[in-house]
């Protein structure tokens, strides 16, 4: 029976450790890129381990093309856009978790059927109200865009603020709160692991983005890095130690995020995951 | 003056009535008990004192005022929950001092009042932890320091005690009742459990469907039930209802059952006068069976039960009685002799005998009938 478990075990492990092999090697395989001269970069076999070690592609990237800008820019989308995310979503999916109104359910699920529309539908008729607004060409513009995939997050944050046990905005009503103190004070600490999945979603999407970015944008100043990648792509050939120089930029950030957060993170995933 | 007055009050959920037209009133610095099964209406009723639920009908005061439209926050109510509902993210002395901060309160005072309620419940020591490095009993006592330090005219407690373990509840049952003294403050406190119920309360309101059956006082309610719930509710174990009929025989009133013939006394046949014929239920209390070996009064009636099953609690044995089809409770002294399958002869006690019509299951009447 034990060795039946063990077997068992081990095989779950090997599984697991071959998955996490498999996502890891092509992410190894940019780190060592980035790390080499580009002379080395198509030898067959592939190295796995860089041979002649330099920084020399991130100093390039750095410095070329005004990256540190496309860098600042992408910081400042992502961070505000989430930042509204987060704020925004979480009182939504906090009035529908725990109030009834009329026309409640009807405008939850319309909101929900939004998640249905394929983003590049709506490029045509999002960019002509953005040029209406004077909104294109503008970090606003891409802020406000962002701001609005909040339905998934209310989807997920609804679930988790139903899960408070109603005696604790029961006890804080008597000890005084209002509806906002019930919201800030209460319910947004006890929701912490569902804000922190909320966060990583929304700062993931909003500093990957690539299209919107691409439509919207025309004055070089205000791209973000996602465009910003391109540049390293040539016409008549690429140079991959600088592309994978400044993917790794790119993904820092998000690694970081993901880190603080991941605590949390788990926690909130898990729980959305039961609660469906 | 904290008086809680409850006027013609109904809670309804579209069809469905949660409670029905209760009127009843605990007065300034009382002790009343709400008592009653699942789904009888009393932790909504409460719900609706504090103001946590509407009224559908009717009227609440609290002191002089009319509070139906007042919020929570000012119907100066505090209110512990089954749950204890601390807030999870902070500390004791926060989840303390919430309520202060929230209605402005000097730093000063609301560091005064948290140790003060700290040291009358003992957990001066736990003010810097979180709810979940607390046990059951010392959350609950949190619970109890969240509602002492508002100083509150009323507190409303919905079964405060129903997560603790039995020992713990005795212990904190007594506790709750030293506060009740200290604070000298009207508690309206939720239980389903008829001992926390007897032992706590200067009043009990028992209510069962909605309705409010009966308020009285513990003894009140254990001698003069007003009905069959209210008989089989209060009391452990519960009043055996015995079913017969009422006949009348050379101008006495007995009760005849399957192998029963009980003669009434004449202050409980007074009562019952008229009814002859009526299907009833003869109520008799445990202690009030005895084997007729023991018995040393003039009982006129006796009845023969065999034993099925005795429980021995050490100062008493309860003692399950077979008898005619139906089962009997009986409370003996520890010393008397009772095995399974032994055939004994038994009797009621007249003088505590209770009468209860079948259909309506209200009572016809009770052999101490001067106070009832």
């Amino acid at each position: 029976m034990k060795l039946r478990r063990f077997a068992d075990k081990s095989f779950v492990y090997l599984l697991l450790i071959l998955g996490a092999v498999i996502m890891m090697l092509p992410f190894l395989f940019m780190v060592v890129t980035a790390l080499q001269p580009g002379t080395y970069v198509l030898s067959i076999p592939p190295n796995f381990w860089p041979s002649h070690p330099t920084l020399q592609n991130f100093v390039d990237v750095w410095t070329a093309n005004n990256f540190g800008r496309y860098f600042l820019n992408s910081a400042i989308v992502a961070t505000t856009s989430t930042v509204i995310t987060v704020i925004f979503s979480s009182m939504i999916a906090f009035t529908f978790a725990r109030y009834t109104f009329p026309g409640k359910t009807p405008l939850y699920y319309t909101m929900l059927m939004t998640l249905m529309l394929p983003t590049l539908v709506l490029i045509i008729p999002q960019f002509v109200l953005a040029k209406n607004l004077h909104l294109l060409n503008s970090l606003q513009g891409l802020i406000v865009v962002y701001s609005a995939g909040i339905p998934l997050y209310v989807f997920l944050l609804r679930g988790f603020f139903e899960d408070i046990p109603q005696d604790l905005a029961d006890a804080a009503a008597i000890d005084g709160a209002g509806i906002w103190t019930l919201y800030w004070r209460i319910m947004m600490p006890l929701a912490r692991p569902a804000l922190a999945t909320v966060t990583i979603f929304s700062f993931l999407g909003n500093w990957d983005e690539f299209t919107w970015a691409l439509t919207s944008i025309s004055d070089s100043n205000l791209f973000t890095l996602p465009i910003a990648l391109q540049f390293f792509q040539g016409q008549h050939g690429t140079q991959y130690g600088l592309v994978f120089a400044a993917s790794l930029i790119v993904v820092i950030p998000v690694i970081a995020v993901f880190v603080v957060f991941q605590r949390h993170f788990i926690k909130g995933i898990m729980s959305s995951a039961v609660k469906g | 003056m904290a008086r809680v007055g409850l006027e013609h009050i109904w809670k309804r959920y579209g069809d469905v009535v949660a409670v029905h037209d209760v009127t009843l009133e605990a007065k300034d610095e009382e002790f009343l008990v709400l008592v009653g099964p699942s789904g009888c209406g009393k932790s909504t009723t409460l719900r609706m004192v504090a103001g946590l639920d509407d009224i559908s009908d009717g009227s609440i005061s609290i002191g002089d005022r009319v509070v139906n439209d007042l919020s929570p926050k000012d119907r100066d109510i505090a209110m512990v929950f089954q749950s204890y509902a601390l807030y999870p993210h902070m500390n004791v002395y926060d989840n303390m001092a919430f309520g202060l901060k929230l209605r402005k309160t000097p730093k000063p005072e609301i560091k005064r009042r948290v140790n003060e309620a700290g040291e009358i419940l003992g957990i001066t020591q736990l003010l810097d932890r979180k709810p979940k490095q607390l046990s059951g009993g010392q959350r609950q006592r949190v619970a109890l320091g969240r509602a002492i330090v508002r100083n509150p005219a009323v507190f409303l407690m919905d079964e405060p005690l129903s997560n603790l373990d039995a020992k713990l509840r005795v212990q904190t049952r007594a506790e709750i009742s030293k506060l009740h003294q200290r604070l000298k403050t009207t508690f309206i406190y939720v239980t389903h459990d008829q001992t926390e119920a007897m032992t706590m309360g200067d009043r009990i309101a028992v209510m069962k469907d909605g309705f409010l059956q009966q308020i009285d006082t513990p003894q009140v309610l254990y001698d003069y039930p007003v009905n069959t719930f209210v008989a089989g509710f209060i009391g452990s174990p519960a009043m055996n209802l015995v079913p017969g009929e009422l006949k009348q025989t050379d101008g006495r009133l007995r009760v005849e059952g399957p192998g029963m013939v009980v003669p009434l006394p004449e202050s409980l046949a007074a009562q019952a006068r008229g009814k002859d014929s009526s299907k009833v239920f003869l109520g008799v209390r445990p202690e009030h069976i005895a084997p007729k070996s023991q018995y040393n009064g003039n009982a006129p009636n006796e009845m023969t039960a065999t034993v099925e099953v005795v429980e021995h609690m050490g100062s008493k044995q309860f003692v399950y009685l077979g008898q005619a089809g139906a089962t009997l409770t009986a409370e003996f002294p520890a010393d008397a002799e009772a095995r399974p399958e032994q055939e004994m002869q038994i009797v009621f006690d007249p003088d505590n005998l209770h009468l209860f019509d079948e259909a309506s299951g209200n009572a016809i009447g009770h052999s101490r009938s001067a106070v009832a």
